[in-house]
């Protein structure tokens, strides 16, 4: 064995860093990129000349797309139109909150102990999963009311009267219809988050003297949450539009407003794309809310911050598949997670 | 029977098809450390984790601190106690698992305050301060607002031992403590332990640290195919296996 002398001072030689690589990707980029903005700045600066070049534009405008597009501003100032976005936005929350707590009690009763539990559990499921939730809806709508009804044998009690609030409220009609099938879904959901979790941890609990249900409470769910969270804000932002369905048992939501509008008007593109434009709006909201959650549950694991600018952007322009370094080195080693 | 912390009778467990465990019998005494080795697949962690009732058994009978373990015997037949039962039955025994397992939400004092608080219901302050107290004792008073993945294995493994402790247990169970760590963190994890045990803690461990098992245990045993092969004084045990089986496996880790 020699020994290494001890290094004298020599000055080390700087080491170069790596060179960041420019491949045609990015002068593609930029160009279409300036060339979407020479564009835009020019139909923008057109709309204010009064030339003639404007009324070409608007002209040529006119004829590819002969509806009013002023009408726009008319619709967002109809006030039922404002009544109708609150009732689409606390069916949604409703039927979401509903779905996510069955989905829990029916994820935890598919692993129950008790076997009808997991029996009823696995039918809901199967059933729920398995029909168009359109049908559902019609039939808790107007089937439902006649079964309970005939199963009261024309009684006044319990069955008769929710068979009366459901036959005579749209509302509570959807909300049954729409949570029951969020809950089948949110099942899954739930027992992938619950498969996620180390099978230690669960084991561990219960030799600190913890029952099953304390472990799950405190120990299980609170790590499957950010597992099961991402995917239900994306059930979410799908609730929000399914709610449409609803207008066809006569609910007074965006979508069937929007078709009374024009029924009313005529301006049957014009009130359709108006809609649209409102449901766009608050999903695009929610998919920002929704990605910033995500990355920040992403973050707490590998400590590392962005910014909501970051996001923004990488929401709207998206993110080329290119592994950091970074946030793999930020990881513990595996041994120690 | 009062004399015993653990008394195992002709413990029988099945896999399956798999018989595990053929009649595992040994005797615990209070204070008394046991060393089980054996190779892989031979039933230990299988006889720890039936010791603690996270694993039924099929045949035998455990008795811990002169309880049954996990059951009622009806009629010379094992009925299975209510879940809060064996729930409360677990809370005097600790366990410290190979791969730690501490609870990832939660600091370091968090997990050791966390059974305290909510099985025993210990109020916060008291929790907190005993809880300071025992991870001061295996050296990890400054890392108590520290998060699992920021310990090293060594640092995690030792949090996991306070974890135990915090719910005062009459029995401590190892299983393979060291066996998921680095060698140079290895030695941190016995001293605690090594404390632990002059300190008077019934400890069972399975543990290939002939080290450990020579300094610390009062007897060694062997376990081989889910029965114990032979057991004795650690100096013996090492230096006169009678049984070749067992002078087979000392000489495959030593
Ligand atoms: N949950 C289980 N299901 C099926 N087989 C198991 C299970 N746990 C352990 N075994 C089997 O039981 C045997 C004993 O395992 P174990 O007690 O872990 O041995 P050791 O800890 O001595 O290595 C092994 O063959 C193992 O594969
Ligand atoms: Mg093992």
């Amino acid at each position: 064995m020699t020994i290494r002398p001890a290094p004298v001072d020599v000055p080390e030689p700087e080491l170069p860093g790596p060179i960041v690589e420019r491949d045609a990707w990015f002068v593609v980029n930029i160009a279409l990129t300036l060339a979407g903005l020479i564009v835009a700045a020019f139909l923008v600066y057109s709309l204010f000349d009064q030339r003639p070049i404007k009324s070409f534009w608007l002209a040529t405008f006119h004829t590819t797309f002969p509806y009013d597009i002023g009408y726009l501003k008319t619709y967002f100032t109809f006030p039922q139109v404002y009544k109708a976005v609150q009732v689409t936005f606390v069916l949604a929350i409703l039927a979401q909150t509903t779905g996510v707590f069955l989905g829990l009690f029916s994820a935890l009763g598919r692993q129950s102990r008790i076997a009808l539990l997991r029996v009823f559990s696995g039918l809901y499921i199967w059933v729920w999963r398995g029909t168009p939730v359109f049908l559902q809806l019609v039939l808790t709508a107007y089937g439902v009311p006649l079964i309970l009804e005939s199963m009261d044998a024309g009684g006044k009690g319990a069955l008769t009267q929710i068979a009366l609030l459901i036959a005579t409220s749209s509302f509570a009609a959807g909300y049954v219809a729409l949570s029951l099938n969020e809950g089948a879904y949110m099942s899954e959901i739930v027992r992938a988050g619950i498969e996620a979790i180390d099978r230690g941890q669960m084991e561990a609990a219960k030799a600190l003297g913890m029952t099953y249900g304390l472990a799950m409470r405190r120990i299980v769910l609170p790590q499957a949450l950010k597992v099961i969270l991402p995917p239900t804000g994306n059930e979410f932002i799908s609730m929000l539009k399914t709610t449409s369905l609803v207008s066809y048992i006569g609910l007074q939501e965006l979508t069937l407003v929007t078709l009374q509008i024009y029924a009313h008007n005529f301006k049957v593109v014009e009130s359709l794309l108006a809609a649209g434009v409102f449901y766009l709006a608050m999903t695009t909201v929610l998919s920002v809310i929704q990605a910033q959650i995500e990355i920040r549950l992403g973050e707490r694991r590998s400590e590392v911050r962005t910014s909501l600018a970051d996001n923004l952007r990488r929401f709207f322009l998206g993110a080329p598949q290119i592994r950091r370094a970074v946030t793999v080195a930020a990881l513990p080693p595996k041994e120690h997670r | 029977m009062a004399a015993a912390m653990v008394e195992a009778r002709k413990v029988q467990k099945y896999f399956h098809n798999l018989h595990v465990l053929r009649g595992v019998d040994l005797d615990v005494k209070r204070g008394e450390v046991v060393v089980i080795l054996g190779a892989s697949g031979s039933g230990k962690t299988t006889f720890l984790r039936c010791i603690n009732h996270l694993e039924k058994i099929d045949g035998g009978r455990i008795w811990v601190n002169g309880h049954l373990m996990g059951y009622v015997e009806r009629n010379g037949h094992l009925v299975e106690q209510k879940e809060e039962l064996v729930s409360k039955q677990r809370a005097e025994i600790g366990m410290v698992f190979q791969r730690f397992n501490l609870f990832p939400h939660m600091t370091a004092l968090q997990n050791v305050v966390e059974a305290p608080i909510h099985v025993r219901g210990v109020d916060r302050k008291a929790a907190a301060t005993r809880a300071a107290e025992l991870l001061a004792k295996v050296g990890l008073a400054e890392k108590a607002d520290v998060y699992p993945h920021q310990l090293s294995g060594g640092q995690q493994q030792r949090v996991a031992i306070a974890r135990a402790l915090a719910m005062d247990p009459a029995l401590m169970l190892f299983d393979e403590p060291t066996s998921a760590l680095d060698p140079e963190l290895v030695g941190e994890v016995l001293r605690a332990m090594r404390q632990l045990a002059e300190e008077g803690m019934t400890m069972v461990v399975v543990t290939h640290e002939v080290g450990f098992a020579r300094d610390v245990a009062h007897r060694a045993v062997l376990m081989d195919a889910g029965a114990i092969l032979e057991e004795g004084p650690p100096d013996e045990f090492f230096t006169h296996p009678q049984h070749p089986r067992t002078k087979q496996f000392l000489s495959s880790i030593l």
